[in-house]
């Protein structure tokens, strides 16, 4: 199997006027093409941090961070930019979706971005839409949606470009149970399909979906099991 | 549609549909683009574009040989008659020609036309360059009865027919031939505006050379000469050798040493420039200051913007991280968000060039006739360009700018924050950096324009001395030279039975029967006088130094009329008049300058010699009257101390008479013309103005000034002001949430308006500290390279500071009340 993250001894310190949070502590972390990571722990355990840095949303003030092989470390801005167009798909808690862009636009955006042919990104955010079955709201503006169905299209969203890596922070801390259960169907497919997913969450119903759950506590991974005992993936 | 097209149309309707941030920005920056483009095109068109009609601007260089009689006032003395001398002298330096413009109306087929008469050396379009397009040359050898005009001239009055050669033309009752054409000559330095209509009276230096010299007269027909030389021009001493050697070979006896010692009695000054400074004079110097103003201004309305901008890119911090996070590069959305600003700015360009035209078009009203080529001036392709370089680079540095906030190393950050708290603020320095910078130069701006504004606001409405009541200013021409020049010969004790004397005497009489009710004041144009005249004395009591003065005249009820007041002594009286008494007035400064140590009442009774011979008796002291500023609106009075004598002389552009009348009631030249042409028809060019009209025409410049020193005054208050108070808006909101927890838990209304003030002092210390520092050594600097500035005024720069303080508090308070003084949960919702 072939390791998309690898993550070796990973430290996060934030300076703040008077005190500073040492948010992880020596992060060491390996995930393989197909895996399904479930990461939990309390509230300010670094959950969100760690998801952040392993989405070159942050960088990590000590440590090393391949992603597909690529030692991220001493990237510039616009490498760093590069590789999250191209091999991470990022879901938000709170969907981060443009309100004034249509959904179709929004999912867009990736593939805008990768200045890829207007045919192509036609085909593939229809492609999309359709998978999380979208696509009939598509001149729809973010804010005429539902908490679900905008997560759905924040989903879309992190799928259109064929990431490597598809991050979900939260996906279903601003949904209601009944969403709730379809976003986490629809992540669980997504995984079947082959995607490789890491998902920060702290409601444990839902961290047992993940092939494999990774427990943070003041920075530091304290339990690491799978949960499922199976890995989809391809070898 | 790509992403680009949709930032451009998302910037179209954003121009709608988000007023508080297109509005201003369209109408600050046009506003204030419309004030330097206009400069820029002034400038371009002054400093750049090629002189119409004179085309050896290259090789012309111009020479001024001025006497300073006083500190205020320095005077030409050059005339065609001095040029023709100096020609010689100076022959192998160059060619020297003179033109001096004025106004002259003309009637041709029984329409008048105004025009700018040229009075030039028969050289004169060869040493300018200038195109004779039809008929003789100008160096004919007998041009007195000939005249040339102009091509505008020619087309209007004659429609540029052939047949102009030869026909007559009859100026101030003087026949003259029309000998030829030339090219419309736009460019020549004038106190009035140059019209393309033009006469040009050419007088042969050859000729002239042979007509006497009136050597002690400091005659400045010609303001300047022209050299067209590689070489330089003569330095003071060389020209001072030459004064000696030209009176003493024009002038005999012992009035040789006499005007000797007049001319040397005075400061001289010799001036070089070349063509294009000579004609932009002081506009030159004025444009230097005025695009310091409105690039300051430029500045500062765009520190304003910017702050705008950033505030509302502040709310859309979230939308970019966004972006970025899916892969858009950082400079791909500062592209967008250049785009999607392009239509504001563009709209703001237009508006700015629509302004430009505009105050372009009213420019000869605003700047009269002081400004040069002003016909000239328009929009142009360097005013295009300059809007188009301007737009592009702050278009540029907004979306660079407004981005910010965007943390590229911490995405997380933007994307994650609920915007409350302390992180969102995080980035607000540089709009504090701003706003320290726009205070600096607000203060800055503003010392320089209160300076000015006092200085224009003292030289129009300074105490002249007088009050002017309901008077009228009657002017007469001379219609023949030699008979003003035989009027002008009478000795002083015959001055009782002098022709002048007598036509003085009738055609006051004859105003007075023809209007009624009115008063001929005094048969001379004071007290506000166009005619400026200088002597100079060897005063005993001063050891025999020179002392220079001005001749001014009086009448028997002349102080009283004006209520000129009376310090020491009396006026003479109608009989000491009638009597030609050796009776004189004088006013303090020249009390104070031969007298110093004696009270004015032990002055009166004194006598002074004015001028020397045993035929000339000295003169006594009457009276003594407070010092009059017989012009006003000059920066500074002339300073020199005046003698107030009963003998009017008829001066060289003619009579004047200062006629009274009871308030309410008008004198038109209907009134008088008639009859006046009747009884003498060698007085012609009547004209009538009240002195008030006279007053409003002598301190346009200071009064046009004063306003527009005032404008930019407001408008840099209101920039600061507004700056000012949009970034307390945006620190306060950007404090709501954190205000709102604080009122929800107890803090009144008055803590938390001191913990905004706080905030916004230390960039009220910083900024005023600064800007006072830059004030106070950059006027100073300035000072050297800017004369028109006054000198530095401590209590104007600390009225001012107390100013700028009192306009960012209140900036400050009102904004930070308006959200403290709501209710607390409202905000807190809001977040």
């Amino acid at each position: 199997m072939k390791k998309v993250v690898a993550m070796s001894n990973i430290h996060k310190r934030y300076d703040g006027q008077q005190i500073e949070t040492h948010a992880l502590q020596g992060v060491s972390l390996e995930i393989m093409q197909g895996e399904f990571v479930a990461i939990t722990g309390p509230s300010g355990c670094g959950k969100s941090t760690l998801l952040s840095i392993m989405g070159l949303m942050d960088s990590a003030t000590e440590g090393e961070y391949h992603i597909a092989d690529i030692n991220t470390s001493n990237l510039k801005v616009d490498q760093r930019t590069q590789i999250r167009n191209e091999h991470i798909g990022y879901v938000f808690q709170s969907f981060n979706l443009i309100d004034n862009l249509t959904v179709f636009e929004n999912i867009a955006l990736p593939l805008e971005h990768r200045n890829v042919k207007k045919t192509q990104i036609k085909q593939r955010v229809e492609e999309v839409l359709t998978q999380v079955d979208m696509l009939h709201r598509q001149n729809y503006r973010p804010n005429q949606l539902s908490g679900g169905q905008q997560q759905r299209i924040a989903i879309a969203r992190a799928l259109v470009g064929k990431p490597d890596l598809i991050l979900v922070d939260e996906p279903t801390g601003n949904l209601d149970s009944k969403n709730g259960d379809q976003v986490m169907l629809l992540l669980e497919q997504l995984n079947k399909a082959g995607s490789t997913i890491v998902m920060v969450t702290h409601d444990s119903r839902y961290s047992r979906c993940a092939s494999r759950q990774i427990q943070l506590l003041d920075g530091q991974i304290v339990t690491e099991q799978n949960t499922m005992q199976q890995v989809q993936g391809v070898a | 549609m790509s992403l680009y097209q949709k930032a451009f149309l998302q910037g179209v309707a954003k121009v709608f549909s988000l007023p508080r941030l297109s509005i201003p920005l369209i109408l600050t920056l046009g506003l204030t683009l419309g004030a330097v483009l206009s400069v820029i095109s002034i400038s371009s068109t002054l400093l750049y574009k090629p002189l119409q009609g004179v085309k050896n601007e290259a090789s012309l260089q111009t020479f001024e040989y001025r006497f300073k009689p006083s500190e205020n006032l320095s005077v030409s003395y050059w005339n065609m008659r001095r040029l023709a001398s100096v020609s010689e002298y100076f022959a192998d330096l160059g060619q020297w020609a003179g033109i001096s413009p004025s106004d002259q109306d003309i009637t041709i087929n029984n329409t008048l036309y105004a025009t700018t008469r040229y009075d030039a050396s028969s050289n004169i379009l060869e040493v300018l360059g200038t195109e004779l397009l039809l008929g003789d040359d100008v160096t004919v050898a007998s041009p007195q009865k000939y005249i040339w005009i102009s091509q505008s001239l020619w087309q209007k009055a004659y429609s540029g027919k052939k047949s102009v050669l030869g026909k007559q033309i009859t100026i101030d009752q003087e026949s003259f031939v029309i000998a030829g054409v030339i090219e419309d000559v736009m460019a020549v330095n004038s106190a009035q505006e140059i019209i393309p209509q033009q006469v040009w009276f050419i007088n042969n230096l050859k000729e002239v050379i042979k007509a006497p010299a009136n050597v002690g007269n400091i005659d400045n027909s010609l303001d300047f000469l022209i050299l067209k030389s590689e070489k330089s021009p003569p330095n003071l001493a060389q020209t001072n050798e030459w004064l000696t050697d030209f009176v003493t070979n024009n002038a005999q006896g012992e009035r040789v040493q006499r005007f000797l010692d007049f001319l040397n009695s005075a400061d001289k000054e010799v001036i070089n420039s070349n063509y294009r400074s000579n004609m932009l004079g002081e506009s030159e110097s004025l444009l230097t200051a005025l695009f310091a103003a409105v690039f300051g201004l430029l500045l500062m309305a765009t520190i304003n913007l910017l702050n705008l901008f950033i505030a509302h890119y502040q709310t859309r911090t979230k939308e970019f991280a966004i972006q970025i996070s899916l892969g858009a590069s950082l400079l791909k959305v500062k592209t967008l968000v250049l785009l999607e600003n392009l239509p504001s700015f563009l709209l703001a360009a237009i508006t700015g060039l629509l302004v430009t035209g505009w105050a372009l078009k009213s420019l000869p009203l605003i700047a009269g006739e002081s400004l040069p080529m002003i016909g000239a001036i328009g929009i142009n392709i360097m005013t295009i360009i300059a809007t188009l370089i301007i737009v592009f680079l702050l278009s540029i540095l907004f979306s660079a700018l407004a981005l910010v906030d965007i943390e590229t190393h911490s995405l997380a950050n933007n994307l994650n924050s609920s915007g409350k708290g302390l992180q969102a603020q995080s980035n607000q320095w540089l709009s504090r950096l701003l706003m320290v910078f726009q205070l600096s130069i607000a203060s800055l701006l503003l010392t320089a324009s209160v300076m000015l504004t006092m200085q224009s606001y003292q030289s129009v409405y300074q105490d002249l001395g007088y009050e002017l009541g309901n008077t009228y200013d009657v002017t007469l021409s001379f219609a023949d030279e030699k008979w003003r020049e035989e009027l002008a010969d009478f000795e002083a004790q015959d001055y009782q039975n002098s022709e002048i004397k007598t036509l003085l005497t009738n055609v006051s009489n004859l105003i007075e029967t023809n209007v009624a009710d009115s008063k001929v004041v005094i048969p001379s144009s004071a007290p506000l006088s166009d005619r400026f005249r200088i002597s100079a004395f060897r005063s005993q009591e001063k050891k025999g130094e020179r002392v220079m003065y001005q001749i001014q005249n009086l009448s028997p009820d002349y102080f009283k009329r004006f209520n000129i007041r009376f310090l020491a002594g009396t006026n003479l009286t109608q009989s000491q008049i009638n009597n030609n008494e050796n009776r004189i007035v004088i006013d303090e400064s020249m009390a104070k300058t031969i007298y110093p140590d004696l009270t004015y009442q032990e002055v009166i009774g004194k006598t002074i010699q004015l001028n020397q011979g045993p035929d000339r008796p000295p003169m006594i002291i009457s009276g003594i009257v407070v010092n009059t500023i017989s012009r006003a609106g000059a920066v500074g009075a002339y300073g020199l101390p005046a003698v107030y004598t009963h003998r009017v002389d008829a001066g060289r552009d003619g009579l004047q008479f200062s006629v009274m009348l009871p308030e309410g009631k008008d004198l038109t030249a209907d009134m008088l013309d008639p009859e006046l042409k009747r009884q003498f028809p060698g007085l012609t060019n009547l004209q009538v103005r009240p002195l008030n009209d006279v007053w409003q025409i002598q301190t346009l410049n200071q009064r046009v000034s004063l306003w527009v020193v005032v404008t930019m005054t407001v408008l840099t208050l209101f920039l600061a002001a507004i700056g000012v108070a949009g970034l307390t808006q945006m620190t306060t909101n950007h404090k709501k949430y954190e205000l709102a927890v604080r009122m929800a838990t107890g803090a009144k209304q008055t803590r938390l308006l001191n913990f905004i003030l706080k905030d916004a002092l230390w960039m009220l210390i910083i900024g005023l500290g600064i800007g006072f520092i830059i004030s106070v050594f950059g006027y100073k600097q300035l000072q050297i390279y800017l004369e028109m500035l006054p000198e530095f005024n401590w209590l104007a720069m600390s009225a001012l500071d107390l100013g700028l303080i009192t306009i960012v508090l209140l900036s400050v308070i009102i904004p930070a009340w308006r959200v403290i003084s709501s209710e607390p949960m409202r905000a807190l919702r809001e977040e």
